[in-house]
């Protein structure tokens, strides 16, 4: 399309899309529809968020380079998620987002899911799974700039992203399990799940606070000495 | 006729995300029964004694979320018990009960389905919705038994080199820390490598395309058209609310009427199939193996 040529409108219709269309579409869903069908929506905006940000990778130019080390960013993550109780795939995760940019942050995210949710149990908690990752990866690449100038802030981001991930998921298991939402039992969801929660904001806040630096470094080195 | 597990990794998916979804968004008792014993009955024909592990964890799932509704809703008529002046409800009991035979079938026939996907098959399916992903996938699932060896390596000589001491647990994360870096570092480097050879042969210098040894049969298709029109009775049964159940206060039921058992039936082919597939395929196996 001649209009999309424009490198500042195509950015501006990649974010209408991701902040707003999808948003827009979750509230008029809930809204149009009666409680009964809240999963149906909720499972076809994540469905729609993961398509439009796949099909909208294959025509993006995205190096060889930046893409392998994408590749091997998400396969660090994949094995991080074997690490028994603390898990540095989070913390690799928002690293990989931070220095490779949202896209890689979203696709290192959204492909881990996908591909250990075949250890981990696959469901249809799997795209919820992958649009929460991703979206910690992408969110990661959008802040990049004071992530990487103050560790205690990247290590607060590592712990509210591992709170917010519990949370989302939580979200998704109240839906799943009762015809709407009920906050009552998004309550009683939080609580079974607080274990959970801590594993992953100490996790993240660990392996940030160990790994920030070193795997930034690392990173940044690759990215000045190839040219990623 | 063709098991599941040897059809077109597209068909198979399709076939799979019908018989999911539908006793997902449709919580019918007949729907979610069916699944949930269609499930089970597959999960054992596939994996024969080693589903007994399957088994036991979908089941314990099965009675917690039975069991979660009626200490959590005291909506409905009938009361059976009280517990700490709270009534216990034979209605919300029995929504427990449905919404848990739905849930558990789903992950049922998720480890059902996860159980004949494997990275070749899932590649072919994610190369319809984005080649690159894809590529960028097996990439990926390359990559992780490359860094376990690379892992191991490291681990050795550092260990031979006397930097590494699994002596108290704090020299061990240490050390493991160490060796991790060691490897991320050479993961990347060998990424450029990996990335320079690739472009060099050509990746990236036109649209990307994917390679897959699948072939479209017409078995395939005819069950992929099964599957899609097996559903679309449900769906209409769904839409035109034959198959509505409320739970409170009483239990209604929405009356019977022919959409409503068509979908019925349509629902108990669609469970039933995998299970079919490969019943038939072992029996005509064995029978020609005893004509031999």
């Amino acid at each position: 399309m001649p209009v999309l040529d424009n490198i500042r409108i195509r950015a501006a219709v990649k974010y209408l899309i991701a902040f707003i269309l999808i948003p827009a579409m979750a509230v008029a869903g809930s809204v149009a529809f009666d409680e009964k069908r809240h999963i149906f929506i909720s499972l076809a905006v994540a469905v729609l968020a993961l398509l439009v940000f796949f099909t909208g990778y294959d025509k993006r130019q995205v190096g060889t380079r930046r893409m392998v080390i994408t590749a091997i960013m998400t396969a660090l993550c994949l094995i991080g998620r074997f690490i028994p109780v603390i898990k540095p795939m989070t913390a690799l995760i928002i690293l990989t987002g931070m220095y490779l940019g949202c896209e890689a942050g979203f696709l290192t995210g959204a492909l881990t899911a996908l591909i250990s949710n075949f250890w981990f149990g696959q469901g249809p908690w799997t795209a919820f799974m992958m649009l929460a990752l991703g979206l910690i990866g992408f969110a990661a690449g959008l802040i990049s700039g004071v992530l990487m100038k103050k560790k205690a802030v990247l290590i607060v981001f590592g712990a509210v992203c591992g709170a917010a991930y519990s949370m989302i998921m939580d979200i998704w298991t109240v839906l799943w399990y009762a015809e709407g939402f009920s906050f009552k039992l998004y309550a009683a969801a939080i609580g079974t799940s607080v274990p959970y929660l801590l594993s992953y904001v100490i996790s993240n806040a660990v392996f940030l606070y160990l790994l920030g630096k070193p795997v930034g470094d690392k990173l940044m080195r690759v990215k000045i000495k190839y040219g990623v | 006729m063709k098991k599941l597990d040897d059809m077109h990794p597209l068909s198979a998916t399709l076939f799979f995300l019908c018989v999911t979804l539908i006793p997902m968004f449709i919580p019918y008792p007949i729907i979610t029964a069916v699944s949930f014993i269609g499930a089970a009955v597959y999960v054992t024909v596939q994996e024969g004694r080693a589903s007994v592990r399957t088994h036991l964890w979908v089941g314990l799932l099965f009675v917690i979320l039975t069991l979660v509704n009626p200490l959590i809703s005291h909506k409905g008529a009938t009361i059976l018990f009280m517990i700490n002046d709270t009534p216990v409800t034979l209605e919300a009991l029995l929504y427990g009960l449905n919404s848990a035979a739905g849930l558990s079938s789903v992950v049922y026939w998720f480890a059902a389905f996860a159980r004949i996907m494997d990275s070749e098959k899932l590649l072919c399916v994610f190369s319809v919705i984005s080649a690159r992903a894809a590529l960028v996938m097996s990439c990926a699932l390359r990559y992780i038994p490359l860094i376990r060896a690379q892992f191991r390596k490291t681990k050795t000589a550092q260990r031979s080199l006397g930097l590494y001491s699994d002596g108290n647990i704090v020299d061990k994360i240490r050390g493991d820390m160490r060796v991790f870096s060691v490897v991320i570092t050479w993961a990347l480097e060998n990424g450029i490598v990996t990335a320079d050879s690739m472009a060099a042969r050509g990746c990236g210098s036109a649209k990307r395309t994917a390679f897959t040894t699948e072939r479209f049969t017409a078995f395939d298709a005819f069950a992929a058209a099964a599957a899609a029109v097996l559903t679309g009775v449900c769906a209409a049964a769904a839409l035109y609310d034959r198959l509505d159940i409320a739970f409170y206060p009483d239990i209604v039921m929405s009356e019977g009427s022919l959409l409503g058992a068509a979908a019925q039936a349509a629902y108990i082919i669609l469970a039933a199939v995998p299970t079919i597939l490969s019943a038939g395929v072992d029996i005509r196996w064995r029978y020609l193996r005893s004509r031999a």
